[in-house]
């Protein structure tokens, strides 16, 4: 059973890694963490701990639980070190070559800066609905609260989001 | 009053995520209307841009076949560390059964050579004979031929 397990979950780190590190890009923007060292820890975690893995929720919102809770610990060890400080815009980068237009980059450049300055849960809650894609009871699952309470994290996130976007003048 | 606010607010990001209906939405404007600060937050949501294309979409799997392959050779790495030394002794067995059955047989037969060359026999001979016991020997011939002239 647990070898079965095994072997799937070997089998979809093809499928669940791109989409993944699209999530956590978003996720760590302005960061100085790696999205792909944190990858690749996570799945490795996941594996040695695959045992606990009890398929109510999907691997995918297993595996995102996982990445977040490698990071959050890794912004205490870096809190530890030195204190978050703002991240300059120029640090967010666009490789997409979708904005062209110099003005539309500029407010891509500003919004993520805006979603990076949230603090860190309604930050996961906005990249996992808004960039990700995923349900209000997915969101639940991997943040462990209700949710209720998701969507009202939800609210808090957005209008904190508006008042950054107003200072920007956006 | 409290439990009303995070009603209310939990319905405006219905409203942001376009799952109300018409009359759901005529029904939340009037109720904005006691709650002036939260009907600015209202506004100021839905003027928000979709954040959805904010980051691109997800890149093809072929583009992280190098993040793909290192986080499988991490597990396999693991996995080895954690076998008994039996299954170790498996592994390496079949893995290199092959190469091992090749070497072994090399050896015998290096040793089979020497002593065949050590104390020669005429088995070769033998076994020509078994198979083709008509087939005349150009040799034999030869000898006879120098038989009969030594007695001549």
């Amino acid at each position: 059973m647990d070898k079965d397990i095994r072997k799937k979950f070997q089998q979809e780190i093809p499928n669940l890694y791109p989409r993944l590190h699209r999530a956590l890009s978003a996720y760590l923007s302005g960061s100085a963490l790696d999205p792909e060292d944190i990858l690749q820890e996570a799945f490795l975690k996941a594996y040695k701990n695959i045992g606990r893995f009890q398929g109510n929720s999907t691997l995918y919102t297993w595996l995102y639980s996982i990445a977040r809770n490698i990071c959050i610990d890794e912004f205490r060890k870096q809190k530890k070190e030195s204190g978050r400080s703002s991240v300059p815009v120029e640090e967010h980068r666009i490789e997409s070559d979708e904005f062209k237009h110099r003005d539309e980059r500029d407010d891509i450049l500003e919004l993520r800066k805006a979603i990076s300055e949230l603090p860190e849960l309604l930050r996961t809650i906005v990249i996992m609905k808004s960039v990700d894609g995923l349900s209000y009871p997915e969101i639940a699952e991997v943040t462990g609260i209700n949710e209720q309470t998701v969507k009202n994290r939800m609210f808090r996130a957005r209008k904190e989001l508006a008042q950054l976007m107003k200072n920007y003048s956006m | 009053m409290e439990l009303k606010r995070l009603q209310l607010e939990r319905k405006i990001i219905d409203a942001a995520d376009g799952a109300l209906t018409s009359e759901e939405m005529r029904q939340l404007k009037a109720e904005l209307q006691d709650y002036p600060d939260l009907l600015s937050d209202f506004h100021d949501i839905m003027k928000q841009p979709d954040l959805s294309a904010l980051y691109g979409s997800a890149d093809e799997k072929s583009n992280f076949k190098n993040q793909i392959s290192n986080i499988q050779h991490a597990i396999n790495q693991y996995e080895f560390q954690n076998k008994s030394f039996e299954e170790v002794s498996l592994i390496w067995f079949r893995k290199y059964a092959i190469a091992a059955s090749i070497a072994v047989l090399a050896v015998t037969s290096v040793f089979r050579i020497e002593s065949v060359s050590e104390h020669q026999t005429d088995s070769e001979y033998l076994i020509s004979e078994i198979f083709y016991p008509n087939l005349e020997s150009e040799a034999d011939d030869y000898m006879i031929y120098l038989e009969e002239l030594s007695t001549q």
